[in-house]
Parts: C-alpha cells; structure tokens; sequence
C-alpha cells in the first residue's frame, strides 16, 4: 500500500519537448522584437502575468489548503507546491520587465507634463519600482521556500510540521493579498496611469486563483490514471474540486461586476475611458466572451454535479477557464495601447505559449522530484485507506 | 517544547466538542424547552426586559415627537444631509448578516458547529432588519408616503427611480427580512411542536399548537421540512452578498470622494459580517452563562466564532489600506483631500478610533489563547460592535461635510433626538430579544439532537 503511495511520477521525455517548443518560439519571438519592440513587450508583459498569475495563484491555494484542510486538497496539494516552486524562473522571467520599462510604461519616460503623473512621482518611478518588483519576489520566495520545506520534512516522518504550515499560512495569505494588490498596481494598472480603481488588487488576486485552480484540476485530471492517483482520486474529489471552481468563477464575476457598475454609475472622466477602450469595436466582443465563458457557462455547468464528478467534462470547463484568464489579461492589458480594434499580432499569441512550454517543463521537472502525494500528512493515512479498503 | 499549563488548557479548549458530554435525546429536549416551559421568568430576565422596554418607549417618544415636527429636530443638514438615521440603517442591516451566513452558508457549507448557534442567531437577523428598517422610514421626512418606494400602478403616475440604488435598497431589504423569516420559521416549526406536546395548560398548547401549523414528525413532514431548509439556504445565501452590496452602492453610485469607490462592494459584505459575528458572540457569551447552556455553545463555537470574526476583519482592514492607498493613488486633489481630511480633519479622533477598534484590536485573535477565553472574546467583540459603528460614522460624515466646493462646506453635530433614536433601537432590538428567549427555543432543538445521533455513530465506528 505505501509502496504505491510513495511513488514517483516520471514523464519521460514530455518536459524536454516542451522546453524544445517553448524556446523556439520564444526565440522568434526575441528575433521579431528586433523589428518592433513594443508589441514584444507588449505580448511579453501578458504572457508574464498569465504565467506569474499561475504560480501566485498556486502558492495562495497552497496556503487556504492548509488552513481550512480537507481531502480535495491532498489530492492536488503536490501539484500546487510544484507550481509554486516555478517562483525563481518566473524572477528571472520578471527581469525583462525592467529592460522594456519605458516601452510599456508611459510614466517612466522622462520629460513628463501632466500633473496627474507629476502627483505620482513618489509611487511611480523606476528606482521604487524596481524596489518593490524586488520585494515583492522576497516575500513569495520566503513563503513559497518554508511551505516546500515544511512539506518535504513532513514526508520524511515529521508530522508536526502540519501546525507549522497551518500556523503560517494565515499570515502568509495577508502577505500575498496586499503583495499581489501592488504589484497588479504597478505591473498593470500603471499602464494606464491616469486610472484607479480600488478593487482591482482583490480582483487580479482572484483572477490568480482561478487560473491555479484550473491548471491543478487539469494536471490532476490528465495524471489521474497514473498510479498512486489513480488509487486516490474519486469522483468526490473531482466534485469538491468543481465546487471551489464554481466558487471562485462567481467571486470572480462579482467583483468584475461590482468595479463595472460602480464605474459605469459614477461615469467619471478619469474613470470611464478604461472600460470605453475595452468596450469599444471589437475588444467590446471579447469582453462579451469573458462574460459568457468566464462566467455564464461555467456558472451552469459547474452548477451541475454530474458534470462536476466526470473528470472527462471537468477538465473540458477547466481548461476553457484556463484559456478564459489569458483571454482576461489581453483584455486587460493591450487595448490601453490605443486602437479600438484588435490588432492581435501573432507575437501575442506566440509569446505565452513560448513561455508556457518552458514554465511547464519546470513545473513537471518540480512535479517528478517528490512523490506525487503528500504520503505522511494524517489525513490522508485515513483516506488512502478508505479509499482502497472500500474502493 | 512543554506546554505551560495554561497552553495545555487553552487546547483542550480549542479542541473542544461541539457538544458536551453525555447528553442523549431527553437530556436535549429536556434542557432546551425547560428554558421556556417550566422555568420560572428569572430575575435576570425581568429586569433586562425592564430596561430594554423602557429604552424602546424612548425611542417611541422619539419618533413621535419627530413625526409631529419633522426632521428638523436632527442635526442633518446641508451638505450633510445623511447623518445617523443611515448610519444606524447600515449598521443594524450589517449586524443581521452574521444570522443568514451562519443558517444558510454553513448550512450547504455542512458546518456541524452551526447547530447550536443558528437560532439565535436568525432571530438577531430578523430583529437587526427590523430596527434597520426603522430608519429610512422616519427618514423619509413623509413617512406615510413610503409605500410610494414600490412600483404600483396608480392614479398619479409616480414609478421609482430604477436606476437609483436607493430603489434597488427597497427590493434586496424587503426580500432579505421574507426570506429570512421564513426561513427561521420553517426552521421552528419541529420545535415549536415539541412545545405543544410538553406544554401543560391549555393555552400554551393552543398557541404552540398553532404555530406549529399541524407538524406530526412524519418522516414524509421530515423530508419536506429538509427540502423546504435546503431551497431557503439556497434563496439566502446570494442574500448575504447582495444586501450589503447593494447597500454599497448607495454610497458608491455617488460620485462624492470617499464614496465612490469600487472596493465598496466586498468591503462592505465582509464588514456586516465583521459586525455580525461580533454580535452573536456579543450574545452568545451571556446567554450561555445565564442558562447554563455551556455544554450547547461550546468553547468550539466561540473560537470558530473568532476565527470567522478575524478574517472578516482583516477584509476590512484591507478595505481601509486600499482606501487610503487609492486617495493618493489617484493624484485627484479631491480624493486627496478627502483622504487627509478623514484622518487629521475635524473628524480624524473618529477615524482613529474606528482603526483601534476595528484593526488593531482584533490582531489579538490570532493568538489561541485569546480565543479560549471568554472574557476577551467578549471584550473584544463590544470593541467590534463599536468600530463597526464608528467606520459608518466616518464614512457618511466625513465624505459629505467637506466635498467639491469650500464655500459650501459644514459641520455634522447629532442632536439629543438622535440619540435617543438610537438608543431606542437598541431598546427595540433587545426588548424583541428578551421575549424571544422566553417563548421560543433558542438553540434548535431537533438539530442537536441529530448532533447527538451523529457523535453516538462517530462513538459506535471507533
């Protein structure tokens, strides 16, 4: 029996062929952007926070896991720690960020006259955001480093460690809402600085949750058949799973919802003209695609216990979710660079896949190196068992 | 590392059941109902229901003494022309959430710690929407005007503002008091049969008799009865969010700084919730003191109850960063100004006060062994009730008295009738509470009893 569980996962060769895809196209891509440097960072800043969005978002579901505990998490806590190990490659995929500073960020370039950037200047410069560009990874790294420790410790017989985790994660998600609030002020909403809205922050923070829950639930899914998965995981799981799904497509929607409304009713000149440029020609028909594939259908379908327990029509709403954030950060972020109209290049479709393939690869890479469920933590002792005594 | 003798009692607490030893059907039933059938009204109780009476005729006075010269005899003014009525109107509707959260969320959720606690808990909902509601009728300036808030088909072709939240308000508080008071009385009805059977004099049984609508304890009643829970979980639970949310917009829907803000939404609904779960421990810890109902209510309850009451706190606290962080965000002078002037303008003592109350001191609750205690619990949760009371204070008064234009700026001071207003709704909802606990059941019975079911084959698999 804990043979079984204790095993491994092994890949093969499918890590090295991602890094394979993933690099040449990121190479044309960085060839392209010879040529036109802003649609490289442009495409470049989406796939970034897509990707960044992943790994953050791993790490928060890592920490609500061991709070509130339950079996749905044990089945996809190894995926999340995984995830959340990708932390020092996206660091590093942070740095190119600096480089196109003045490209993509308007405040940053000198000679500035409007008096609403000039009121900013305290925030909004390079040196402070490079700062806290700086900070904000030292905090993630820190939380992200003890909740692997702890867990790998924790295999190795220690069962005390649970406390630890459970004691820290509290405090870590305090951590996590108010660094990611920042840095969605700096990363994204800056952009556009003339824009401010208060629940933003929250609002990218969910956004990063949904999409880590949308990849843990299809990697579960696909790795579902594999022993010691195929073992552990039931359809109650899948059903918990769908449920948290369903949980955050309607925070999601709620507060998506709330900042329109509150926008759309107050109709303010430094207000309204983020949501014209998002609603205007064709962007308006994307964000009509958000609002029924990112909300509306999911909604009905996760409403649904039977689609819920199917991994076969699960990971179909999953994945239509996970594709549904990139569309989000598109939506987000290119239509502050003028036009109404979308102007997709093929650099923006290109650029987050490129670095998927190469966030992927690391992510199994992490995934093989430990076994792929959390063996000594007591709550599963008592599940796995069940599961095979009665299964 | 060896556990202080005080930690070690701090987790036993913790780790209490929730339900205390060696009780079995009888024991319940018997413990419950004795409360109400063949205790005698103790003193404790005549002499609370004394004062609250006393402070409801206060707020009778009040209002008939503003019906009779209008409202002029607040200190609303212009510009701050919402000053305590709306104040109190969204701290009593936050108060209610904490009920609907614990009966219908924790319900679907399948939280078992809920059991001993929603009764009482709904009850407050519904008496906190009553004294909610008192306000924006004695508001209206024409209070027997107010049924033209509804869209009627009449004579003078008057329709309600649809675009306005304040019409939005009507329909969410409205259909928030029906839901939750069927939702409580479907939850009374086993109860109120138990009533009848026990009762001893004819006109006990009579009243109990009806109002248990003619419940046998069938088991095809049984599966109604749980079906019926089941869909008013499900009608309540979007009520938790959409009430306070819409009462947000209120505010939000306005283009005055300090108002318009688009955080309002969630910061307002984990706000109520603050509030509430502050008042259930508020009543709670004495009731269960008064009635001996420790075995009921147990240390478990009280320290989820502050888990819950920590979190939520921390929303807000988030809400305040975000505020704050914003008005400076923005570079609008404006928003600046208003940001400044909430802190360290006429009115910046409340705002501090309010982040002492609300911020600082629930940061205690992170420690285990403040949620193990009683007496801080309770403390802690007055200072909530408080606070919560308080950051409606500052977020009506401060944004109006000082907004676009300096020459029309003003002061907000509340009159003597404005207290005594308040005041008096205090007195309406507790007055309402102490006939409660004497007629009714305040802890669900038949669901403790399918708690003890529950804890004998927990008993029976080990």
């Amino acid at each position: 029996m804990s043979e079984v569980i204790r095993q491994q996962l092994k890949l093969e060769r499918l890590p090295l062929r991602l890094v394979l895809i993933g690099g040449a196209l990121l190479v044309v891509c960085i060839v392209a952007g010879f040529s036109d440097s802003g649609d490289f960072f442009r495409s470049y800043l989406v796939a970034f926070l897509f990707w960044i969005g992943i790994t953050l978002g791993c790490l928060a579901i890592l920490m609500i896991q061991h709070l509130t505990g339950g079996q749905w998490a044990l089945v996809i806590r190894r995926i999340l720690e995984a995830g959340s190990r990708t932390l020092p490659l996206m660091a590093v995929a942070a740095l190119p960020l600096l480089a196109g500073m003045k490209t993509l960020y308007e405040w940053s370039r000198p000679g500035q006259t409007d008096p609403v950037i000039l009121a900013k200047r305290i925030y909004l410069n390079a040196g402070f955001f490079t700062g806290r560009m700086i900070f904000y990874f030292a905090c993630w790294f820190l939380l992200a480093h003890l909740l692997n420790k702890w867990s790998r410790a924790e295999d190795d017989g220690n069962a005390s460690l649970a406390k630890h985790m459970e004691g820290m994660s509290g405090g870590g998600l305090v951590l996590y809402a108010l660094t990611v609030t920042f840095a969605s002020v700096d990363w994204v909403m800056s952009i556009e600085p003339r824009w401010y809205s208060s629940i933003y922050g929250l609002l990218f923070a969910v956004g990063q949750v949904l999409g880590a829950f949308a990849l843990a639930v299809t990697v579960l899914i696909w790795l579902s058949d594999r022993e010691p998965l195929s073992e552990v995981v039931k359809p109650s799981h899948f059903q918990d799973l769908g449920s948290f799904l369903l949980t955050f497509v309607m925070l999601w929607a709620y507060l998506e919802f709330s900042q329109f409304l509150i926008t759309w009713g107050g109709n303010l000149s430094e207000e309204i003209p983020w949501y014209i440029r998002r609603m205007k020609g064709a962007w308006g028909g994307v964000g009509l695609l958000l609002v029924v594939l990112n909300f509306v259908l999911p909604f009905f379908l996760l409403l649904m216990r039977d689609i819920k327990r199917r991994a076969r029509s699960l990971v179909v709403v999953a994945v239509m979710l996970l594709v549904m954030r990139l569309v989000d950060m598109y939506w987000m972020v290119l239509p502050a660079f003028g036009g109404g109209n979308v102007h997709l290049t093929w650099t923006n479709v290109a650029l987050p896949f490129g670095m998927g393939g190469i966030w992927l690869a690391y992510f199994m890479w992490q995934l093989q190196r430990l076994p792929i469920l959390p063996v000594n933590d007591l709550r599963l002792e008592g599940g796995a068992e069940h599961v095979v005594e009665h299964g | 590392m060896a556990d202080s003798p005080a930690d070690k009692l701090a987790k036993q607490n913790v780790s209490a059941p929730i339900l205390g030893p060696g009780h079995d059907y009888a024991s319940v039933t018997d413990k419950i109902s004795s409360i109400v059938l063949t205790h005698r009204t103790p003193k404790w109780w005549m002499l609370g229901f004394a004062v609250s009476f006393a402070l409801l005729m206060l707020l009778m006075f009040a209002v008939t003494y503003l019906f009779a010269l209008g409202v002029g005899i607040w200190g609303i003014q212009i510009p701050v022309g919402w000053g305590f009525a709306i104040i109190n109107f969204v701290w009593w509707i936050g108060i209610g959430h904490a009920g609907t959260l614990i009966s219908a969320i924790l319900l679907l959720l399948r939280q078992q710690w809920r059991t001993s606690i929603n009764r009482f808990a709904e009850a407050m909902t519904l008496f906190a929407v009553a004294c909610a509601g008192v306000f924006p009728l004695i508001h209206m300036g024409r209070p027997w005007l107010a049924y033209w808030m509804f869209p009627y088909p009449d004579t003078m072709k008057m329709w309600p503002q649809f675009r306005s939240p304040l019409a939005w308000d009507v329909f969410a508080v409205s259909t928030y008091a029906t839901v939750s008071l069927l939702f409580w009385f479907v939850g009374l009805l086993p109860d109120l049969a138990t009533f009848r059977d026990r009762a001893k004099n004819r006109a006990t049984k009579i009243i109990y008799g009806v109002l248990a609508m003619g419940w046998r304890g069938s088991a095809i009643h049984w599966q109604r009865h749980e079906m019926a829970s089941l869909l008013l979980a499900g009608l309540a639970t979007p009520l938790v969010l959409s009430v306070h949310t819409v009462v947000s917009f209120d505010f939000s829907f306005g283009i005055v700084p300090g108002w318009h803000s688009t955080i309002f939404p969630p910061y307002f609904v984990a706000g109520a919730i603050y509030a509430g779960f502050a008042m259930v421990l508020t009543l709670a810890i004495p009731l269960r003191k008064l009635f001996g109902l420790e075995d009921f209510i147990t240390m478990r309850h009280l320290n989820n109850m502050g888990k819950v009451m920590l979190a939520a706190g921390l929303i807000v606290g988030y809400g305040y960063v975000m505020e704050a962080f914003m008005g400076y965000y923005s570079g609008n002078q404006f928003e600046r100004y208003m940001t400044l002037n909430r802190m360290f303008g006429p009115y910046g003592a409340i705002y501090w006060c309010l982040i002492v109350c609300n911020i600082i001191t629930p940061q205690f609750l992170w420690f285990r062994k403040v949620r193990a205690s009683v007496g801080s619990l309770f403390a802690i949760a007055m200072v909530v009730n408080v606070g919560m009371w308080l950051e409606r204070f500052v977020i009506v008064v401060t944004s109006l008295h000082r907004d676009f234009l300096p020459s029309s700026w003003g002061m907000y001071y509340p009159t003597r009738w404005d207290w005594a207003t308040y005041i008096g709704t205090i007195g309406l909802f507790l007055t309402l509470f102490f006939l409660f606990i004497r007629f009714l059941p305040l802890i669900s019975i038949f669901e403790v009893r399918q708690l003890v079911a529950i804890e004998a084959e927990k008993k029976k698999a080990e």
